[in-house]
């Protein structure tokens, strides 16, 4: 009878835990091409690991996570003028890059249960880049909004000055 | 009356067909193809979508003509696009910098395929700082290279950021992935 019950809990607890997990599953494929493109189009500065110190760039391993906590700060992530204008045409290939990038490369620091990016969502919101904004001004606002709401969130997350 | 024999003639052999085939059996066969196109890789055009031709055909006269021998030639395939001074030139190696330079911790990525193997390989210009410029073996290649507003991939800019001082000194070229 304990027994059972213990089957049952274990049975209860799987999807819980597996949905509260920040996770992007993909084929090993997409997962490469997502790593390649990265090091091809991103890496360069922000370094082939997602870490650019000691240089002025904005810090990803372990840290761009944080951003998937507001919505704003989700967008802002496809809406940088740097990736939505990124020369990776199909939507897909993009969200793949933009998915290695929030949950390999930045680790732990995904909100638990924060979802993927999908083709679909990527190709409405590079349609949208900030232009008119300033990107440093931009990205402190939402640092501030994201430590509010995301107390874990570290203080190194606002940083980057430029 | 020639026409109607012709006519009887190819009267006999449609009903010949339609008496010895099914149309569910056609019908069966034609809906197997289309649901098995997709299985098969189209690969012409699965390859035109991806917008990535990695083939050594596809490159530039560099890729054809490159060699893997020599690291202090322009034409060595690591090369592809660089633009600079070769460290190997300048008492460094093809991924090391010469005594008293700072490598610098940004740089650009290029993508130049190896002829040995055929495979396409990410190679970041790491450029070396702080000592002034060594100007021996300078070469400038530009496989891939864009204009300056798509900055993570010119190679006109020097790329001593991260570093104590900006002078330019020479360039190195480092193997960081394979191009998928």
């Amino acid at each position: 009878m304990r027994q059972g019950a213990a089957w049952f809990a274990l049975a209860a607890a799987v999807p819980l835990s597996a949905a509260a997990l920040p996770s992007w599953e993909a084929p090993p494929a997409v997962q490469a091409a997502a790593r390649s493109d990265y090091i091809e189009h991103c890496g360069g500065c922000h370094g082939v690991a997602g870490s650019s110190a000691p240089a002025r760039v904005p810090e990803l391993r372990g840290r761009v996570g944080w951003f998937l906590c507001t919505t704003e700060g989700r967008d802002y992530l496809i809406r940088l003028p740097n990736v939505a204008h990124a020369p990776i045409d199909d939507p897909e290939a993009l969200a793949a890059l933009v998915n290695y990038v929030v949950f390999r490369l930045g680790g732990e620091s995904a909100p638990a249960g924060a979802r993927a990016f999908d083709g679909a969502e990527v190709a409405v919101l590079r349609r949208s880049p900030i232009v008119r904004a300033s990107l440093l001004r931009e990205r402190a606002r939402l640092v501030a909004d994201i430590r509010r709401r995301c107390p874990a969130a570290p203080a190194s997350l606002a940083d980057y000055s430029g | 009356m020639p026409d109607h024999s012709s006519d009887a003639r190819f009267e006999r052999l449609l009903r010949r067909l339609a008496g010895h085939s099914s149309r569910r059996g056609i019908l069966a066969r034609l809906g197997a193809t289309i649901v098995a196109a997709p299985v098969f890789p189209l690969l012409p055009v699965s390859h035109a979508q991806s917008g990535k031709d990695r083939s050594v055909r596809g490159k530039t006269g560099f890729a054809r003509t490159a060699q893997t021998k020599d690291d202090t030639q322009c034409d060595y395939w690591r090369y592809c696009a660089i633009d600079g001074s070769l460290c190997t030139c300048c008492g460094g190696g093809v991924h090391t910098c010469p005594p008293g330079t700072e490598p610098s911790p940004t740089s650009w990525v290029g993508t130049c395929i190896n002829p040995d193997d055929g495979r396409a390989y990410l190679i970041a210009y790491r450029d070396c700082c702080g000592s002034s410029a060594c100007n021996r073996c300078n070469c400038d290649n530009t496989d891939r290279a864009t204009e300056i507003y798509r900055p993570s991939t010119n190679n006109d800019i020097i790329w001593c950021f991260g570093v104590s001082s900006m002078e330019y000194h020479c360039s190195t070229a480092v193997v960081v992935g394979t191009a998928e």
